[in-house]
């Protein structure tokens, strides 16, 4: 059946923001159209600015009050991704506009904002997706195997997402990383907290695939890789151990371990343990390897606004290459598009998403478990 | 196996070993493969583990994440291989500045 128009996306924060990826998305998909660009008049100035250089590039207007932007009639979903520390105050906000969320992950930074999204969410009874990996093929074909039985009964998962990215051996080689139980700040221009912001790319596969809820959370932190994070006292590198109500045992890892580590983007993808076997569904299989006479993908000098390579524009204007020596039957520059493809198509069919605000949450509350697990030195009971 | 790895360590081209993902598929007790993982890693890293956390295992599948004084991290899993399936390993040793990757 046709539908009779365009879904029209409100976008919350621009550039040098996790928004260019999804507003690209959003504008490459023939069911969505960006009709401004918004954030909230709290927002620095430097926030603005990269904002409306969004805003410019898709010709949209931009407006520096949420609360204008919210009273618009014509939006239909609304893509939030300000800084963690402004999130909760935010998709509160956007909630209460009553249509559909696309949000940034993880959720928001600390367990009050984190409870009162979901409150406002499910009270508010709006689709809300999380971005996440599960609409990747490597994590839709582990969720398929898992169903058909051909594993039997689950007894573990594991998951990783390893961003090859930035320019490693920096960080100081005697340094013991000494976690806080609860991170005070998120946002840097040098660095990100990469348990966070990574690993909750993997927490949210293992939860997915287990669909129990966690009981415990045992987890490390480390600055093994970049002096950017060592400078800022946040880590690069995080490793949980989750077990589940079920029984079912979960590891997790994510963290940024350099661009030259690994021939792509870095290590991604989930082994299933069943009692009938274990299979592992790694992005980067299958694919074919070349060897040729070319010069390596060189790692060219930092861009000073974003040295550890986090933002699609940034990446273009210093000229980080893509490496080309596996070729993936898959390509992950397609993962945006499939993620924000799957959130329009459960508005389509009136369908909850996978990773919907509940999920989001508990997988951010296990992040947040796991900063006060690495901390303390032992494992954290959520339930 | 064990002894390219350490001589690709040793080497320096990695830089300091930060961090060792073991997945093994084994088709016998998963506690004695999880052990012997670990006196590998151990060697790699140069002495033994300062704590782990081992959740509760079964016949068929043990875990553990361990970590050393200085820092360094190991995930070792022992999960069972699929039926007509061969035992293998995927591991990954991640360095400081680079990092090893083994499967068969």
């Amino acid at each position: 059946m046709a539908r009779r128009k365009k879904y029209r996306v409100l976008l919350i924060s621009g550039d040098r923001t996790h928004q260019e990826g999804y507003a690209a998305a959003f504008h490459a998909d023939p069911r969505a159209v960006i009709v401004a660009v918004a954030d909230d008049t709290e927002a620095s100035a430097e926030r603005h600015a990269l904002n409306r250089e969004m805003a410019q590039r898709y010709q949209v207007p931009y407006i520096n009050n949420l609360d204008e932007a919210l009273s618009m009639r014509e939006i239909d979903l609304i893509s939030v991704c300000p800084e963690i520390e402004r999130r909760g105050r935010v998709i509160l906000r956007c909630a209460g506009r009553g249509v559909p969320l696309f949000l940034d992950k993880p959720l928001a930074g600390t367990s009050e904002d984190i409870a009162e999204i979901q409150a406002a969410v499910n009270g508010a009874g709006v689709t809300a997706q999380m971005y996440s990996f599960t609409s990747t093929p490597w994590a839709k074909a582990a969720r398929k195997a898992l169903r058909s039985g051909e594993l039997g009964e689950l007894i573990a998962v594991h998951a990783e997402a390893l961003f090859a990215k930035g320019r490693a051996g920096t960080a100081p080689a005697d340094l013991v990383r000494r976690e806080r139980g609860t991170p005070d700040r998120y946002t840097f221009t040098e660095a990100k907290r990469e348990l966070f912001d990574l690993g909750i790319y993997a927490t949210v596969l293992c939860l997915w695939l287990a669909d129990s809820p966690v009981k415990q959370v045992t987890a490390h932190t480390a600055n093994y890789f970049f002096a950017e994070h060592a400078s800022v006292n946040v880590e690069d590198f995080g490793a949980l151990v989750l077990e589940f109500e079920s029984g079912a045992v979960g590891s997790a890892i994510g963290g940024r371990i350099g661009f030259y580590s690994h021939p792509k983007i870095g290590p991604h993808g989930v082994t299933v343990v069943g009692t009938g076997g274990t299979r592992t569904f790694s992005a980067w299989d299958p694919h074919v390897e070349v060897f040729a006479d070319e010069a390596r993908p060189e790692l060219p000098d930092p861009h000073p606004a974003d040295p550890m390579s986090m933002w699609r524009s940034t990446q273009a204007e210093s000229g980080v290459p893509r490496k080309m020596g596996w070729l993936a039957f898959e390509d992950e520059a397609d993962w945006g598009n499939k993620e924000v493809s799957s959130f329009l198509d459960c508005l389509d069919a009136d369908r909850t998403p996978d990773v919907g605000v509940d999920l989001a949450a508990s997988a951010t509350e296990v992040i947040l478990a796991a900063y006060r697990s690495a901390a303390r030195g032992e494992p954290i009971q959520l339930t | 196996m064990s002894t390219t790895i350490a001589m690709a360590i040793e080497s320096g081209r990695i830089g300091r070993p930060v961090f060792v993902r073991w997945m093994e598929r084994v088709d016998s007790d998963p506690g004695s493969a999880l052990e012997t993982a670990l006196g590998v890693v151990s060697n790699w890293f140069g002495g033994e583990p300062a704590s782990s956390h081992q959740p509760d295992g079964s016949d068929l599948h043990s875990s553990m994440l361990a970590r050393w004084p200085g820092g360094e991290l190991a995930l070792l899993i022992a999960a069972p291989v699929s039926f007509m399936a061969e035992p293998g390993l995927d591991l990954a040793v991640i360095g400081a500045r680079g990092a090893l990757y083994h499967r068969v």
